[in-house]
């Protein structure tokens, strides 16, 4: 099976297909957009993206890809994945290190680390962590440092473990086929043009079939503003089939994101996320 | 009557916020408190519906509004703020 992933090799999405759907081959692409494209176009099986993680919490670029191909792909499984990040540096001392690179989202993974340690060097975006990690290849310098998982480069790790700990994504598993209603007992729905109202209709469609809303989370970009919401039904033999069909009718913009049974956003986030 | 409160933990995260009901398995995410708290109070109102209305149509029995909980912050010494979250539709 062809699973699309973000690229290049050594990312954590590389890292966490390698674990969670072995055997399989990873198909790198630039961003999340084209990576849930490579799926509604067939290119690739399923594709396997970060949903949110305890540090940074919400991977917005990729929930927006979600919204975006809309009805078109669907999260059908949810896993978990320890994030365990590593400084690379060419010079063994990090006092000199004047910019460090990574992808967004791995500096607040590390911030602690980072303000202890660091607390004057330049933070650097790049698209991904290996993309940061591998662009110290070429250029040799001493005071340049980048963050990333172990497999990202053959360059010297000079720190390990730099996270701030619970530090776990939720990755979503995604295909082209709708999810298997006779099996699936949570929902995700996504809501464009999100408005307080929209979320009062579906709460009234939700009571009316015995489902809540587990979680949800509202994401915007310059372009869009998007609801997310997790639903669960709260009782047995509830037609979740029909409950989306009445949900994409009378909310506007409500469109099924995905179906998933035996877990949810909801509990891993509840699991992995809090210290008590 | 049961319990009328229950916990909420409130986690700010690098300017991410959440708010979590473990014992009701519901949360709520956003880019700040106040969408934290409303996105938590979303998935509470909507939970709390479905059963009110699960449970009146199963046993055409209204619980009583006591027995509706109310939220009162509580948060382990590591949260950022205690809250005392005001639920003004289904507090007691």
């Amino acid at each position: 099976m062809r699973v699309a992933i973000l690229g290049p090799p050594g990312t954590f999405s590389h890292q966490a297909c390698g674990l969670i759907l072995k055997g399989h081959t990873p198909i790198f692409f630039q961003d999340f957009e084209e990576v849930l494209e490579s799926v509604t176009h067939s290119e690739c099986q399923c594709a396997l993206t970060p949903f949110e993680n305890s540090n940074s919490l919400g991977v917005v670029r990729s929930q927006m890809a979600l919204a975006v191909f809309k009805s078109q792909i669907f999260v059908t499984d949810l896993f978990t994945h320890h994030i365990k990040l590593n400084l690379f540096c060419w010079g063994e001392d990090l006092s000199k290190v004047t910019e460090v690179r990574s992808i967004e989202v791995v500096f607040l993974q590390a911030q602690q680390w980072l303000m202890k340690n660091m607390p004057l060097a330049v933070q650097k975006p790049f698209p991904s962590t290996a993309a940061a990690v591998q662009s110290l290849t070429e250029i040799g310098s001493t005071t340049l440092a980048a963050i990333g998982s172990k497999e990202a480069a053959e360059i010297p790790i000079r720190a390990e473990n730099i996270q701030t700990e619970p530090n776990v994504t939720i990755f979503c598993k995604v295909e082209k086929n709708p999810p298997d209603w006779d099996r699936i007992d949570h929902l995700l729905v996504g809501v464009d043009d999100f408005a307080d109202s929209k979320a009062e209709l579906l709460i009234a469609c939700a009571a009316g079939f015995n489902c809540g809303i587990a979680s949800n989370w509202v994401v915007s970009d310059p372009v869009r503003r998007i609801g997310i919401f997790e639903m669960r039904s709260l009782g047995k033999q509830i037609d979740l089939r029909n409950f989306c069909a009445v949900v994409e009718n009378r909310v506007p913009n409500a469109s099924l994101l995905g179906g998933y049974a035996n877990k949810s956003i909801t509990k891993l986030a509840h699991e992995k996320y809090c210290r008590t | 009557m049961s319990d009328p409160t229950i916990e909420v933990l409130v986690i700010s995260q690098n300017g991410w916020w959440s708010v979590i009901c473990k014992a009701l398995e519901i949360s709520g995410f956003g880019e700040s408190e106040e969408a934290a708290k409303l996105a938590f109070e979303r998935s509470f109102s909507s939970t709390m519906l479905a059963r009110f209305r699960a449970s009146f149509s199963q046993a055409m029995e209204i619980p009583a509004q006591a027995d509706l909980p109310s939220i009162q912050g509580v948060m382990p010494p590591q949260m950022v703020q205690r809250v005392p979250i005001s639920f003004g539709k289904v507090a007691a």
